[in-house]
């Protein structure tokens, strides 16, 4: 078996541009998969986590009403806000609780003329959930109650309103009737989302709750728990205590239940890129056994067993194999951890987008040490199995022919 | 054989003298429907109840309308629509918000939207054109609702610019108001009823005075109208049909 290794070792520097090529083309697969699992994980997290905190929370109630007819905004379906609602709600894993209320307006400074979305909200129990606080870039964060508004950063450039300046807006209560409020900006926050900035405006609950004629009713209730990936349980738990509500957790968010079914196709993808790569070295391998022919009948001769010859073979495209793939891996991670503390900043991409895309503004890599290993590990693998093929050939050499040929 | 083609052709000529006879009646009717809807002028105060299934709402208006061209409401009960008021002028309406203590311009689609959450539409409301110059009539048959008889009449639109693309319209035979109508969108699909309770005899006219308008694209509501202090044909201030009036304090 040393000699076997030592062999082997020979055989891997006897065409060094040959197996350095063949190395080069399988590090640069797997450290494209590494960065390319991280990045989609990063913005998996990163959508998840914008939805979870400026729309859904990580469970979200609403009436199954209102769910069915959410894109109509319809008022009239609201939860009464009741403290036997908190009662039947109470759960030991259970964070916070915020009732919001969404609302469709027509906003402008001399005339009324564009359409935005407004959220009422209770400012308190809101630092906890939305974080909206931190992402104040002029002025401060809405007051608990009063005439107050903190709006988005594009949507107070398209109207030219800054810190202090009045926003007249123009909606329909919950049953209907016409109703407007004059506005006093306290903050703008930007949160890098395009259609948050562009559309988004934030009140005080109960300024929307007297404007929309929905006193001590909200339309969403969002609950943020301690253990998010416990959400599709938790919502199981809690959706027989509640029969006409509908509680649905943030993994069944649309969007993200999207992303799911893309990771799929994108592993497929991975599969592609690695054939791609380690067709390199089947090509080697094919070349290694057509030069090697009678090297390979003088060992027959001598006495070694097909299964000798075969695993002679198979260590020396293992070794291209494991080279390439350690060396892929450790410039993928690298990579991916340094973007995992340093992030992207998609500022210039992700404002453009709409809301119902929340990504950006920075995305941070999620590299974890399972994506890392499995990659070096398939990596191998993939470059054994494929090496296989052109290897098998050779149970077939008759050593005497072997010999004989060129 | 001669006498046969004589009495057949004398046949075809009745029945077509007939049909001419009914398309004018058919005419008539909606012009003598016409006489007593449409006026110069109307001031009234109104009291709607809004039924939105187990929650009913009330809410006091008064109005003034001159002609199609110009309409004003303001709204007096409850506390919360007070002052809420509104002016159209042609085919632009605007809308004062007491909260926001100035006049806001209401855009073309949404005339056709509820006011102030009933049934009825800003558009329903300020109504009062002659149905006989929007509308190709046909008689469709006789019937009785609520125990009157009336004609049927259905009114198909002849002009783009219409409310409602087709109406089937119950008209009383003896007072020439429309009992009962339905209005259709251009698909067929039918929108509203309306229903006429009870009408007054006022300045020559039969005014209907108690409505009840059901909006089927809503679940479950229906509005009820109630007209008082109705006068007709009376002299309106033209400053009441003014933007400054509207956002007057």
């Amino acid at each position: 078996m040393k000699q076997l290794l030592k062999l082997t070792y020979r055989n891997f520097f006897r065409n060094k541009r040959r197996s350095i090529i063949s190395g080069i083309s399988v590090a640069i697969a797997i450290a494209l998969i590494i960065f390319a699992q991280s990045y989609t994980r990063g913005i998996t997290h990163n959508i998840s986590d914008n939805i979870v905190r400026l729309l859904t929370g990580h469970i979200r109630i609403t009436t199954r009403e209102y769910e069915r007819r959410e894109r109509l905004i319809p008022l009239s379906e609201a939860i009464e806000l009741t403290p036997q609602f908190y009662e039947t709600l109470k759960d030991k894993d259970i964070l916070y609780i915020s009732p919001r209320i969404k609302f469709g307006v027509l906003l402008g400074r001399d005339e009324l003329s564009i359409p935005a979305l407004g959220y009422a909200i209770d400012p308190e129990k809101e630092l906890k959930v939305s974080g909206l606080q931190k992402r104040i870039v002029e002025g401060s964060y809405l007051d608990k109650e009063g005439n107050s508004t903190i709006i988005g950063k594009h949507l107070a450039e398209r109207l030219n309103l800054k810190v202090g300046d009045t926003l007249t807006i123009l909606t329909r209560t919950a049953y209907d009737s016409p109703a407007g409020v004059n506005l006093v900006i306290k903050g703008i926050f930007s949160t890098g989302i395009g259609g948050v900035d562009r559309s988004l405006f934030y009140i005080p609950l109960k300024t929307g709750q007297e404007l929309l004629d929905l006193n001590d009713r909200a339309t969403e209730i969002v609950i943020t728990i301690k253990r998010p990936e416990r959400a599709v349980l938790l919502a199981q738990h809690i959706r027989p205590r509640f029969n006409n509500y509908s509680v649905v957790p943030f993994q069944y968010n649309p969007l993200l239940s999207y992303l799911n079914a893309f990771g799929i196709a994108q592993r497929f993808i991975y599969v592609i890129i690695l054939i791609v790569a380690c067709s390199t070295i089947a090509n080697t391998m094919i070349m290694v056994v057509f030069e090697r022919t009678r090297e390979i009948g003088m060992m027959k001769a001598m006495g070694m067993t097909n299964l000798m010859v075969v695993g002679l073979l198979i260590i020396e495209a293992g070794m291209i194999g494991a080279v390439g793939s350690f060396i892929g891996t450790c410039f993928g991670s690298a990579m991916s951890y340094f973007l995992k503390y340093q992030g992207i900043d998609i500022t210039m991409i992700s404002s453009t987008s709409s809301v119902d895309m929340p990504y950006g503004p920075i995305i941070y890599f999620a590299p974890t040490p399972f994506v890392v290993f499995s990659s070096f590990v398939i990596g191998l693998i993939a470059t054994i199995v494929v090496a296989l093929l052109p290897i098998s050939r050779i149970t077939k050499l008759v050593p005497a022919k072997a010999l004989r040929s060129i | 054989m001669r006498t046969q083609i004589i009495q057949i052709k004398f046949m075809i000529a009745f029945a077509m003298i007939c049909t001419l006879l009914f398309a004018q009646t058919g005419n008539e009717i909606i012009e003598r429907v016409d006489n007593n809807m449409v006026v110069k002028t109307v001031s009234y105060h109104a009291r709607m109840r809004i039924s939105l299934g187990s929650v009913v709402r009330e809410k006091e208006f008064f109005g003034y309308t001159q002609g199609r061209e110009f309409a004003y409401l303001e709204f007096s009960a409850p506390a919360r629509d007070k002052r809420t008021r509104f002016l159209k002028i042609g085919k632009e309406m605007w809308l004062y918000l007491p909260s926001l203590e100035k006049a806001t311009k209401i855009a073309g689609h949404m005339l056709r939207q509820s006011l102030m959450g009933s049934d009825f539409s800003y558009d329903d409301i300020t109504e009062n054109e002659k149905l006989h110059d929007l509308y190709d009539i046909e008689i469709i048959g006789k019937d009785t609702f609520s125990g009157e008889n009336c004609f049927v009449l259905e009114l198909t639109a002849k002009v783009s610019e219409v409310n409602y693309y087709k109406r089937k319209m119950w008209v009383d035979a003896d007072n020439y108001i429309p009992l009962h109508v339905e209005l259709y969108a251009k698909s067929g699909k039918l929108m509203k009823e309306i229903s006429v309770s009870e009408f007054k005899k006022i300045e020559g006219h039969n005014f209907p005075t108690s409505i009840k308008m059901v909006n089927k694209l809503r679940k479950d509501t229906y509005t009820e109208m109630i007209m008082e202090d109705v006068e007709l044909d009376t002299e309106i201030p033209a400053k009441v049909f003014t933007k400054s009036y509207l956002e007057r304090k």
